[in-house]
């Protein structure tokens, strides 16, 4: 999902939210049917549980609602909810600190399914694949949401440096030297799998 | 861009996989934005208790009452002349309904499901799944007993991403025909590409179980051992696979992959310009047909190169009289497996230890060990250097 597929849904955020504001409660849906995969992955990147992130992410945008008055005229609705969302991710870590049980591990991502009348090495490569892909998620799961965030902003929802400087409250060249500075940890988190830390032990 | 050294790691993280949301999401923030819906009992006490009331001017109701009318006298003609058209005798050929054009609909369905089925698979082959799938879907309509028919009903599936579909196909199509080889290994296939190994492995049993030779259930078993990381197991399979197929591309993955798991049953051998993988647990082994099906295969390469000196070289750490009546015993096999065809040239040695360990080869190797290599034969004609 990127941002083109996003943005590509009509009517416009804008007037949604307008349309909401007014009254029409119902026209709400749009906004959480468009928005709730990227929300919900977030929170399962936070979370790494399937419940815990839905639950989070209805949270989120009920709280959403409930402060929709607030929201700036010029500023872009999603950008606004992630901001809601990563406040609502850092306060379930923190309250997960003072818990004493521990959450489950991340289930395993089923392999990307691909043709199986193919020659039998495409499959060793769709394992290989999966097997890069796990280590990737690892290592992004390892870097704190400061980090981790703006890489998938920028590379999965293809949002600008401009529009994630304003998520996180930072200047755009900060954001730049920031997306620079994860994505060399993250590579070498990637090819030394060992520095590797479970993120619930941050 | 290509000189970034970020430009893979950022494809990657594109291209890296999405949690699909719960499909209840929105209704659930709905459910708790919206205020709460009137019981059934107050939404019929309201619609039955208020009164329903309605104006209709003149001109609009005479309006309503033609166009009424008209479309009713229009249905009734368009009905009658169509069956004029169409059928005469007062039947419709093949069943067509009426008011529909009977030559779109022969493009979806056919009378016959064997025609249905001979249509889908050849739109199969020509690559036009999505019409495939059509027929495919009407002939095991037609004919629901014909395994095969489920059976290419599930390729249509699959190739058109349809995999739960082509799953329930598959399963069909086994429970007609509980041996039916064919869905079996594909069921078993699409399985293992849905990373679930388990059942993948069951219906690679059933298939082995029907045919031990089955190169893609050989295979593929080790793959899904591999995907559910029990490596004894998948040690077992690679081993079987090799025990059955020793060329391609593949025996040399699965060799490389037993050598990777720190398993050396199986070792290639370059004689030769040729390189050949052989069962050194079996040449170890006491004579019998397996050792002698081995020898054949050295036999064979050997026959079809140029003129060599074979060096066979056992390691046995248990006793040198052991290695060395192996040595002999492997010498007069090759010879006799040779002759009369071809006259070898052979060296034999052995010693009371261990191979030693070379950089390629990882530890861990048993213990009694075969080495097999040929070097040129020394010719008389060579020209002489001063």
């Amino acid at each position: 999902m990127n941002r083109r597929r996003l943005a590509a849904v009509e009517p416009s955020d804008e007037e949604i939210v307008a349309r909401v504001l007014a009254g029409a409660t119902q026209e709400y849906a749009w906004l959480v049917r468009k928005y709730e995969r990227p929300i919900y992955n977030l929170m399962y990147r936070v979370t790494a549980h399937e419940q815990e992130a839905a639950d989070l992410a209805q949270e989120v945008f009920v709280q959403s609602f409930a402060k929709l008055q607030t929201l700036d005229n010029h500023q872009p609705y999603f950008n606004w909810l992630y901001t809601i969302a990563l406040n609502k991710g850092r306060d379930w870590k923190r309250a997960l600190r003072n818990r004493s049980h521990h959450t489950p591990w991340r289930e395993t991502d089923h392999a990307p399914r691909k043709d199986h009348f193919q020659d039998l090495s495409s499959q060793e490569q769709a394992i290989q694949q999966q097997q890069y892909q796990e280590q990737l998620q690892r290592a992004l799961l390892t870097l704190p949401a400061e980090k981790r965030e703006p890489l998938i902003l920028r590379y999965s929802y293809e949002l600008s440096i401009r529009e994630i400087a304003e998520i996180f409250s930072l200047s755009e060249s900060a954001t730049k030297m920031r997306i620079k500075r994860s994505l060399e940890q993250l590579r070498s988190l990637v090819e030394n799998p060992f520095n590797q830390v479970s993120p619930h032990e941050q | 861009m290509n000189s970034d050294p970020g430009t893979d790691l950022v494809a990657a993280i594109r291209s890296l996989p999405e949690k699909v949301p719960p499909c209840d999401i929105t209704a659930k923030v709905m459910q708790q934005l919206s205020p709460p819906a009137p019981s059934l009992w107050q939404r019929l006490r309201r619609q039955l208790l208020t009164p329903i009331g309605f104006q209709v001017s003149p001109l609009g109701a005479t309006l309503w009452a033609c166009s009424c009318v008209l479309f009713f006298l229009a249905g009734y003609w368009s009905q009658g002349g169509l069956r004029g058209e169409l059928a005469p005798s007062g039947d419709t050929p093949g069943g067509v309904p009426l008011g529909v054009n009977p030559a779109v609909l022969a493009v979806t369905t056919a009378n016959s499901p064997e025609a249905n089925f001979i249509i889908g698979r050849d739109l199969l082959m020509a690559g036009s799944e999505h019409q495939a799938v059509a027929f495919l879907r009407q002939a095991a309509r037609q004919a629901p007993q014909r395994a095969a028919y489920h059976f290419w009903q599930g390729i249509a599936y699959w190739q058109t991403g349809q995999y739960e579909q082509e799953r329930a196909s598959y399963l069909q199509s086994i429970r007609l025909k509980p041996d039916y080889l064919p869905a079996l290994l594909n069921l078993g296939n699409s399985y293992l590409q849905g990373g679930k190994a388990v059942q993948a492995v069951q219906l690679y049993s059933q298939v082995l179980e029907l045919n031990p030779r089955e190169e893609q259930a050989l295979y593929n078993q080790a793959l899904a051992f591999r995907i559910s990381g029990d490596q004894v197991q998948e040690i077992e399979a690679l081993q079987a696979y090799l025990s059955q197929y020793r060329q391609g591309s593949r025996a040399w993955k699965v060799a490389e992959r037993l050598r990777e798991l720190g398993n050396h049953r199986f070792r290639s051998y370059q004689l030769g310009r040729t390189r050949v993988i052989l069962d050194q647990q079996i040449l170890l082994s006491p004579k019998g047909a397996a050792q002698q099906a081995e020898l054949l295969r050295i036999a064979e390469v050997l026959r079809s190169a140029a003129p060599v000196q074979l060096h066979i070289v056992i390691f046995d750490p248990t006793g040198v009289a052991l290695a060395r009546t192996k040595a002999i015993e492997l010498s007069r096999g090759l010879t006799q497996a040779l002759a009369p065809a071809k006259s070898l040239s052979i060296t034999s040695s052995w010693f009371r230890q261990q191979e030693p360990s070379s950089p390629g080869i990882a530890p861990g190797r048993s213990d009694r060990s075969i080495v097999l290599f040929t070097t040129p034969l020394p010719t008389n004609n060579q020209e002489q250097r001063i």
